[in-house]
């Protein structure tokens, strides 16, 4: 697959970025802005809501522990993210940080090549901070009850927006 | 000698060993599946409070994180503040951002803890602090996005953290109940779940019970098969041991004859060895040479008589052979066993009865023996009795020359008196006569015409009663389809003829009515011949109707019997003939009654069949106008008038002027002044005899070129044909009729052979001895095998006279075999002119002596058929 984001097209996206680009009363007013930081040892990348579409996308239906009813999520996988940053074969574990500084660490044996992914859509549309958004990583928990586990409700962090190698 | 081993598969059923191990492994296989049951049961439990503790654990987090949220945002609330203050623009940018950030945080933490508490069973005042929870978050939700960084964002900010200071208690209270509420419903689950795995433990323990009751069940029928299996034992020793002992000998073979098993009497009785046997075909062992065919077709039958149904054949008489070579009788017993889908046994049960045989064959011959004194004995009574006649009816005739003379009154009457003694004399012999054949006659079955012979009887006894004025008349009515009947002509006409006669004799004058009725014929052909003697008599005492048939009953009008005379013997006579036919005979009759006979007789409708010229005893006899319209003169001599009028009326019939002698010394007078062209002369007159007659008139005188036949009654019991006498050219036999009489004056023939379509009785006995070997349903069926083999093979003659041959010859063997005399010899001609020639044209002589072969044998056939449906037994006698 070829990576969509290059290391060297990130730094300079970075150096155009507005101090307070991710500060602003609604995330998805600016598509433009960053969304998810990546670093993986010493590689390291941006996405903004954009460039995560551009990923190949994978959308299962499912309920879970903290919504109602059957809700269809959308979005590139952890790992075809993981890939796109270009450093994750030495990455044993990552760990993953969210808005609130929430953060889990996952072994990156845990991740597939259909699950979790980094889900940006909810029923089609993107969704906001105040709806868990705009990054869930999600699990089918519908679909394998190996899912329905601690762990795997540990790792499903919503308001993603740092992964980092450990 | 043994029983072979059991077969495979039972062996299979039956072997016990195997039983208590397989108990024990299954009840070893039940204990690991209820240990694998209760083992999956508690991991499964314990997998589903792991899963239910997570979930727990999880909901539990997010109640917690939703206080912690709340403090984050008051937190980013009070810096704000403080950066509105005292900071720069930068500061407070960065400090409303965080606000907001803060916010949106909570705001989304309060949809995860109302999804998380979600449920229909919330209480009221719960639903109703978050439906308030709700309102304050979008109160606040509409003041956040309504900061922007001038002037009065301070207050902006004042007023935020005021209203959301207000919301302190009220997530405080969320928090502890959302709690509370979680930690119930985690224990409700528990329970539930408690519930349903001992429900499930429960239907495990009911399963496992029905388990191990299904495996005492199954130990229980292993049982009851092994103690069936020793009663098997049991019952196969006892029948092994009935085998062995028995003196009876017993082989078992399969459905081609061979031989599986035999049983020591079998070794003594056939004097093989078992190894001589076994193995071995009953053909190759115990069936004699000659009777090798007859057990082809009887293998043949067995094969053709399909799958399915057992069948017992015999006991039969068979021949048999011992391994020395001897052929010895035997009494055998078939059984046709199915032993499976595609096994047939044949179970064989033999006796010697040699023993038997020959003490049955010594019985026999004496029984000839007796038999032998007896027709000596009658032979001498017949003889007696014909002679007796002779003298007799010289006797009567000096009688009635010596009344023509003038006598006195009183010589006169004494003439008379010995007129009647003698014409008594007469009857008596002829009564006796009678009473000898109707006995010992064994007569067989022909074609004839019950019509043509009452009405010669009546016309016969119209001519000796006319003398008293008796009228006989014959009414025939019913449908008869045709003039040939089968059945037994003699003794019709013995019947008919003793009725008439005796009402002939007991109403002298009166009026007798003869009653022919043919029913019509039924699905066999059967026909029930009705016949009458109706006289206006004196009629018998009702009550001693039961009586009249004994034979010398003279009883019957004691004041009658000296009028009459006889023996006595006319009905009983008729009773015996009736039940040669089969019949039945009543009688009506009372005092001043009349009598009223009525014999019922079956016959069997012979269509298309001529009846053979003559019939019976009777003399046949038409009335008829002599006339000599031709020339030719014939003599009629015989001392018997009637005689002699009733031979004079044939050859009046025949063209003849007729003259008449009554004695030999008259015949020759005659003979010597007239040319006669033939002179029929009775052999025994009194004075000068037939022969010495016929010598002097063929010595000289007018009718020396004259053909003379002698008359002679031929006693048949005698059975001897001397043959001519020198000076007569042939001999006719009374009784004949005016066929007879014809066809011997015209080819010189004597009388053809009344049988002509009777078998002969050695035929009848080989058919019969097809019959009782077979039994007969399956004989019948090989009959009409046979004759349809026959119609094949005549019908292969036009077809393909090349293949003509080999049809004819199975069909030939068949009908030897079965008893087809004839119809063998003419099949075995046409195989052989077959296989000499092709060609249709020279065949077809053969095919014509073929042809009436087999509508002979058809003949022969439908008699049996007839014989053994209506009268089993006549074909035994």
């Amino acid at each position: 697959m070829k990576p969509v984001v290059t290391r060297r097209s990130l730094v300079s996206m970075m150096a155009s970025l507005p101090a307070f680009a991710l500060i602003g009363q609604n995330v998805r007013a600016d598509a433009d802005a960053a969304i998810l930081s990546v670093r993986l040892n010493d590689a390291e990348a941006q996405f903004t809501d954009a460039t995560l579409s551009d990923l190949p996308q994978v959308s299962f239906s499912t309920t879970t522990l903290w919504t109602q009813g059957q809700i269809s999520f959308a979005g590139p996988t952890l790992q075809s993210v993981l890939e796109a940053t270009g450093a994750m074969q030495d990455v044993a574990a990552i760990r993953l940080t969210a808005l609130n500084d929430y953060s889990v660490t996952m072994e990156t044996a845990l991740i597939g090549p259909n699950a979790p992914i980094v889900a940006n859509r909810i029923d089609g549309a993107p969704f906001s901070v105040r709806d868990k958004g705009p990054l869930w990583i999600m699990f089918p928990f519908d679909l394998d009850i190996r899912y329905r586990s601690e762990t795997f409700y540990a790792l499903s962090i919503w308001q993603l927006s740092h992964i980092e190698s450990v | 000698m043994s029983l072979p081993e059991p077969m495979g598969p039972i062996e299979g059923i039956f072997s016990p060993p195997v039983r208590s191990i397989a108990a024990r492994v299954l009840t070893a296989l039940l204990l690991a599946f209820a240990v694998i049951l209760i083992g999956t049961a508690i991991k499964l439990y314990h997998n589903i409070d792991a899963v239910r503790a997570a979930e727990s654990d999880n909901k539990v987090w997010n109640i917690v994180q939703f206080e912690v949220d709340y403090r984050d945002l008051m937190i980013a609330s009070l810096q704000a503040q403080a950066a509105a203050q005292t900071g720069t623009d930068t500061t407070i940018a960065a400090g409303v951002a965080r606000l907001r950030l803060e916010f949106d945080i909570f705001y989304s933490r309060i949809n995860a803890l109302f999804a998380t508490l979600h449920s229909s069973a919330l209480a009221p005042e719960f639903a109703a602090e978050m439906a308030q929870l709700d309102t304050a978050r979008t109160a606040l939700a509409t003041q956040v996005d309504a900061l922007s960084l001038g002037p009065e964002i301070g207050a902006s900010l004042s007023g935020f953290h005021a209203q959301a200071s207000a919301l302190n208690a009220l997530v405080r209270r969320l928090s502890v109940d959302a709690l509370q509420l979680l930690i119930i419903r985690t224990e409700d689950a528990r329970l539930q779940e408690r519930q349903l795995l001992a429900a499930m433990f429960g239907a495990s323990i009911a399963l496992i019970l029905l388990t191990i009751v299904s495996v005492a069940l199954s130990i229980r029928l292993g049982r009851n098969h092994a103690a069936a299996q020793v009663r098997i034992e049991r019952s196969t020793a006892l029948a092994k041991a009935a085998f062995e002992s028995a003196v009876t000998a017993m082989l078992i073979c399969d459905a081609d004859g061979r031989i599986l098993l035999t049983n020591p009497a079998a070794s003594e009785i056939f004097g093989h060895s078992d190894a001589d046997l076994h193995g071995h075909s009953l053909h190759e062992t115990l069936i004699p040479q000659e009777r090798l065919a007859e057990y082809r077709r009887f293998l043949r039958f067995i094969r053709a008589s399909g799958e399915g149904g057992d069948a017992t054949i015999g006991p039969v008489q068979v021949s048999a052979q011992r391994a020395s070579g001897e052929v010895f009788p035997a009494a055998v017993l078939v059984r046709i066993t199915q032993l499976d889908a595609d096994q047939r046994l044949i179970l064989v049960f033999a006796q010697d009865i040699s023993e038997q045989v020959e003490y049955e064959t010594r019985l026999q011959d004496a029984a000839d023996e007796a038999r032998r004194y007896a027709t000596a004995q009658r032979r001498f009574l017949a003889t007696m009795s014909h002679e007796l006649r002779t003298p007799l009816h010289g006797l009567r005739a000096a009688l009635d020359l010596l009344k023509r003379q003038s006598l006195s009154i009183s010589a006169r009457k004494l003439v008379e008196i010995a007129q009647q003694s003698c014409t008594h004399a007469l009857q008596q012999t002829d009564s006796a006569l009678d009473a000898i054949r109707a006995t010992h006659e064994n007569e067989a079955i022909v074609v004839f015409d019950p019509v043509r012979i009452t009405d010669d009887l009546t016309a016969e006894m119209s001519l000796i009663g006319q003398d008293d004025g008796t009228r006989i008349s014959l009414e025939v009515g019913g449908t008869r389809h045709g003039n040939g009947f089968l059945g037994r002509p003699r003794a019709f006409g013995r019947a008919m003829g003793n009725l008439i006669a005796n009402a002939t004799k007991y109403a002298p004058g009166g009026q007798i009515i003869v009653k022919l009725d043919f029913a019509p014929p039924d699905a066999a052909g059967q026909v029930m011949l009705r016949a009458e003697v109706i006289d206006d008599g004196p009629g018998i005492p009702a009550e001693r109707l039961d009586r009249i048939f004994e034979p010398f009953n003279h009883d019957l009008l004691p004041e009658q019997k000296h009028e009459s005379g006889g023996f006595g013997l006319g009905l009983s006579i008729v009773k015996q003939a009736v039940a040669v036919m089969g019949g039945d005979i009543a009688v009506q009759s009372d005092l001043g009654q009349g009598c009223h006979v009525v014999i019922t007789v079956p016959l069997i409708h012979a269509a298309g069949m001529r009846a053979a010229p003559v019939a019976a005893d009777a003399l046949p006899l038409r009335p008829a106008p002599m006339t000599g319209q031709t020339g030719r003169v014939a003599l009629v001599v015989d001392d018997a008038r009637v005689n002699c009028a009733l031979v004079a009326q044939m050859l009046g019939e025949l063209g003849y002027e007729v003259d008449t002698a009554f004695s030999g010394q008259d015949a020759v007078a005659r003979a010597a002044n007239k040319a006669y062209e033939l002179i029929l002369m009775d052999f025994y007159m009194p004075g000068l005899t037939g022969p010495e007659a016929a010598a002097r008139i063929k010595l000289a005188g007018a009718s020396a070129q004259a053909t003379i036949i002698g008359i002679t009654a031929r006693v048949d019991l005698m059975g001897s044909d001397a043959g001519a006498p020198p000076d007569m050219d042939r001999v006719l036999f009374k009784p004949f009729g005016l066929a007879e009489l014809e066809a011997c004056l015209k080819h010189g023939a004597t009388q053809p052979a009344a049988a002509d379509f009777s078998p002969s009785s050695d035929e009848m006995a080989l058919l019969r001895a097809t019959l009782e070997m077979c039994g007969d349903a399956l004989g019948m069926a090989l009959l009409h095998d046979t004759l349809g083999l026959a119609a094949q093979a005549l019908a292969e003659i036009t077809q393909d006279p090349a293949g003509c041959a080999e049809i004819a010859h199975r069909a030939a063997g068949a009908a030897m075999m079965a008893g087809f005399h004839d119809l063998g010899c003419a099949l075995r001609a046409l195989e052989q002119a077959a296989r000499a020639q092709s060609d249709a044209g020279a065949l077809a002589p053969f095919g014509d002596r073929l042809a009436s072969a087999t509508e002979k044998a058809q003949a022969t056939l439908v008699q049996i058929e007839a014989m053994q449906k209506h009268h089993p037994t006549a074909l035994v006698s």
